[in-house]
């Protein structure tokens, strides 16, 4: 979390700026695996534009990042409202198959690919941010507007839908 | 037992809750599988999505300081909005005229009572003495402009004597031709006579009667031209007719809305500072300076006939 405080003064004061030169990337990495990279952009400078406004309310409840988060959700979900639902398909970095597990190996990219593909955006969105962005339980429950627990009963079902399209078998 | 082992793998549980799970793992294969396959796609998810190439960041860095323009942009505006405010407030000033008694002026606002009212507005145009609203706004469109409202109501004074405040004239760019906007009401015992007494008045200031015509029964409204260097003089004359309404200036919305645009006027300086005030003050009077100054102010006045009772009570000057 980039925290710049405000020279001579104890209040802790936010750089638009600094912040943007921080987050934006991740932010807009998450824009694009919500609404693909055509919209990311715009969702990315809105998200930016709108914390421009709203960074005097920032109290600090949350991490950065997590409240960055939480107007890019929204802003992708405005844009999901005005332009429809396309579900983005997640790319897998050969690069990085297998990281020298090689129980790995026996799960097919593909065939994982096209589940998240399938999943809806409430259990999607509950993967992209704790699975891809590493937010926690809580921080996710921030980002997304509802309890804790329904963050957990997200990911568990969200899991099972994968567990059962990868490796067959009951949900 | 299973909606927790997603959970689980995460280490989101309790510890007790995990110590449950792991004897159900180890009394159970089938579950020990699912959390195999569990951590897996988690393990896959988290480490090998690929990063898209990021986008769009100098365009959103340029935004945000198109964000900061537009922000020093609408507080421009909010100081323009306050010197606005300032100057539509001083522009209806107070003159110093005897007060009459309560009574006369609770007359004199709701009655026909005996009472003239000055108004006077640009010096270049002169709204036409009709006693419209709407007539002497929009004369006054763009400059520091105070309607002459009706009973009193939209007269203000403060009491501070000057008839028109030059610094204020002076502030906007607007000022290539004067607006200088004082208010009067003055308690005469004859409406001819003082109409009479004016017109005296107008001709010894070298100025002009513009027009004269009635705002009601018995109200009559006179638009005059005076020159700026007689207005002290001509005014004094018309407050000779007679004595002023006290309701005229105790007008406590006008005085809140001088302190509220006080408050704006403070505040904006304080925020943007007095260099830049001093800047747009000086680019606003070199604006002002290319264009000839007129000297004449218009002056509106509504005489009314008096009642007999009401003039009684009036203090005599």
């Amino acid at each position: 979390m980039q925290v710049v405080r405000d020279r001579g003064t104890d209040s802790m004061a936010y750089d638009i700026a600094e912040i943007a030169r921080t987050h934006y990337d991740a932010v807009f990495r998450f824009c694009v695996r919500r609404i693909g990279p055509d919209r990311a952009s715009d969702a990315a400078q809105e998200t930016f534009l709108t914390a421009q406004k709203v960074l005097k309310k920032f109290r600090g409840e949350s991490s950065l990042s997590t409240w960055l988060f939480g107007i890019a959700n929204n802003e992708c979900r405005r844009q999901i409202r005005l332009k429809g639902y396309e579900p983005q398909p997640i790319e897998f970095d050969p690069d990085k198959a297998c990281g020298g597990d090689p129980e790995r190996t026996l799960v097919d990219r593909e065939t994982l690919r096209v589940a998240m593909a399938k999943l809806s955006p409430e259990h999607r969105e509950a993967v992209l941010l704790h699975e891809i962005e590493g937010l926690t339980y809580e921080e996710a429950a921030v980002v997304l507007g509802v309890p804790e627990g329904t963050v957990k009963s997200r990911l568990h079902h969200a899991f099972q839908h994968l567990r059962k399209s990868v490796f067959g078998g009951e949900e | 037992m299973r909606e927790d082992l997603k959970a689980y793998i995460d280490g989101a549980l309790s510890e007790s809750q995990a110590k449950v799970i792991e004897t159900e793992i180890q009394a159970n294969p089938v579950l020990a599988e699912e959390v195999r396959q569990l951590r897996l796609m988690s393990e896959i998810l988290s480490a090998e999505v690929a990063e898209p190439t990021v986008l769009g960041f100098g365009a959103t860095m340029a935004a945000l300081n198109r964000g900061k323009k537009k922000r020093r942009a609408a507080f421009r505006l909010l100081y323009g909005a306050g010197g606005f405010a300032v100057a539509a407030c001083a522009v209806v000033v107070a003159l110093n005229l005897p007060h009459g008694s309560a009574d006369e002026a609770a007359t004199a606002g709701k009655v026909a009572s005996p009472s003239v009212e000055v108004a006077s507005a640009s010096a270049a145009k002169s709204p036409g003495a009709s006693g419209d609203f709407m007539a002497f706004k929009n004369m006054n469109k763009g400059r520091t402009a105070a309607p002459p409202g009706g009973g009193g109501g939209g007269r203000s004074g403060s009491g501070s004597g000057s008839v028109y405040d030059r610094d204020q004239m002076k502030a906007g760019p607007t000022l290539a031709v004067p607006s200088k906007i004082t208010s009067l009401a003055v308690n005469v015992p004859s409406v001819e006579a003082a109409k009479v007494a004016i017109n005296s008045a107008v001709s010894e200031a070298k100025g002009k009667l513009v027009a004269t015509s009635k705002v009601d029964h018995d109200r009559v409204m006179l638009s005059v031209s005076i020159p700026e260097s007689e207005v002290e003089d001509f005014v004094r004359k018309v407050k000779e007719q007679g004595t002023r309404p006290t309701v005229a200036f105790a007008n406590p919305v006008n005085e809140t809305a001088t302190a509220t645009a006080k408050a704006v006027k403070k505040e904006v300086q304080k925020q943007v500072g007095s260099d830049a005030r001093t800047a747009r003050q000086q680019q606003d009077l070199a604006a002002t300076k290319k264009v000839p100054r007129k000297t004449n102010v218009t002056i509106q006045i509504i005489l009314s006939p008096s009642g007999a009772a009401a003039m009684g009570k009036a203090p005599e000057r």
